[in-house]
């Protein structure tokens, strides 16, 4: 991430996304240390396919539908999906998330 | 994590919507394969573009695989049969019969599903699945080796000594799987589909199978036997169909599908 477009908006993200991962996989995630924005799923997290897709459901509980990482999937193969950052996917809900509520309003 | 109680055991199950104008008709259920597979498999590939071309998708791990749970017994088709509708049951979703798509033994399993229980079943979509010859005892010869292996040399415990979270993760998944259930002796149990089964299908059957596939051999056999089978040969691929011929799958299985939407809307 070269610029952090809305850093007090992110954080926050970054920290539910973090909550998620560790119900996801479970304690043993927490020795990987705190996980930050450059975190990486795969090369960091060892994040596995399956982990994903119940990373991908709570993140639609939580965000609603417009957090769709299923559609993410159109455009981009897993092994690139779980390549990008803590931080990239956190840029990607704050944006759709934001473009959502401007749809609504 | 949506985990469903079918009154058997939890199974985790993802279901997608139809989306946009697409045709609705029956809901499409994927079957994923043994041991190391999961839905994630299915989920990252073709689940997407079924759902979005309109179709209702269900996606669970099977016993013992994925997040469902593991009981020590159970691995035999029919029980996988039994889940499958007990799912259909627990989700509402028995009341018409499904698309079934399924890839390696899960083919092998879509494949069993649609001749003990038809009522269930709509069509069969079988990616390189094991239907003729010796793959029962190969599979059994395969998974036999690799479980003596997870077993003595504690690989999953060097992994996780590592830092190799990930492997040792999945290694100690298909140890538990393979070491301390009944799957091994119920794969061995299994026999290989006779063309007088494929003769009895009474489902319409699109096979998908690698040009290189050693499995290929069987879905010849099916499309001369069965009274409505439609093979489909992707170039350039062995058994890894779903992973390393996606596109070609994916075409197929989407014309597929709008050809079935139509006939049942005929």
């Amino acid at each position: 991430m070269a610029s952090d477009p809305a850093p007090a908006r992110i954080r926050p993200i970054l920290e539910e996304i973090s909550n998620m991962l560790v119900s996801v996989v479970g304690d043993e995630l927490l020795v990987v240390g705190e996980i930050t924005h450059t975190t990486t799923f795969n090369d960091d997290l060892a994040l596995e396919s399956i982990e994903f897709v119940a990373l991908a459901e709570l993140l639609q509980q939580r965000y609603g539908t417009a957090v769709d990482l299923l559609g993410l999937l159109a455009d981009k193969d897993i092994d690139q999906i779980l390549a990008m950052t803590v931080g990239e996917l956190a840029v990607h809900i704050d944006r759709v998330t934001a473009a959502d509520q401007a749809c609504a309003g | 994590m949506a985990l469903t109680h079918t009154g058997r055991l939890r199974l985790h199950t993802q279901r997608l919507p139809g989306r946009g104008p697409g045709p609705g008709g029956p809901t499409v259920v994927f079957l994923h394969g043994l041991v190391m597979d999961n839905l994630s498999s299915f989920y990252c590939t073709l689940a997407g573009p079924v759902s979005r071309a309109g179709h209702e998708v269900l996606l669970y791990d099977q016993r013992g695989h994925g997040r469902s749970e593991r009981p020590p017994t159970g691995y035999d088709m029919d029980t996988a049969v039994a889940d499958l509708a007990a799912l259909l049951g627990a989700l509402g979703l028995d009341r018409s019969p499904v698309h079934l798509i399924g890839n390696s033994f899960g083919g092998a399993l879509a494949l069993h599903t649609a001749l003990v229980r038809p009522d269930l079943v709509a069509s069969l979509v079988l990616i390189d699945a094991q239907l003729t010859g010796d793959w029962v005892e190969d599979m059994t010869d395969t998974l036999s080796v690799a479980a003596l292996g997870l077993e003595h040399s504690r690989i999953s415990e060097q992994l996780a000594a590592l830092g190799r979270r990930k492997e040792a993760r999945l290694t100690a998944g298909a140890d538990a799987l393979l070491n301390r259930t009944t799957l091994i002796e119920d794969i061995a149990a299994a026999t290989a589909f006779t063309a007088r089964d494929f003769a009895g299908l009474r489902r319409p059957v699109l096979a998908v199978y690698g040009e290189h596939s050693e499995l290929l051999p069987g879905a010849r056999e099916l499309a001369r036997s069965a009274a409505d089978c439609e093979l489909c040969v992707l170039p350039d691929v062995g058994h890894t169909v779903l992973n390393e011929a996606t596109e070609g799958l994916r075409g197929a299985v989407l014309g597929r599908l709008r050809a079935r939407a139509g006939a049942v809307a005929g």
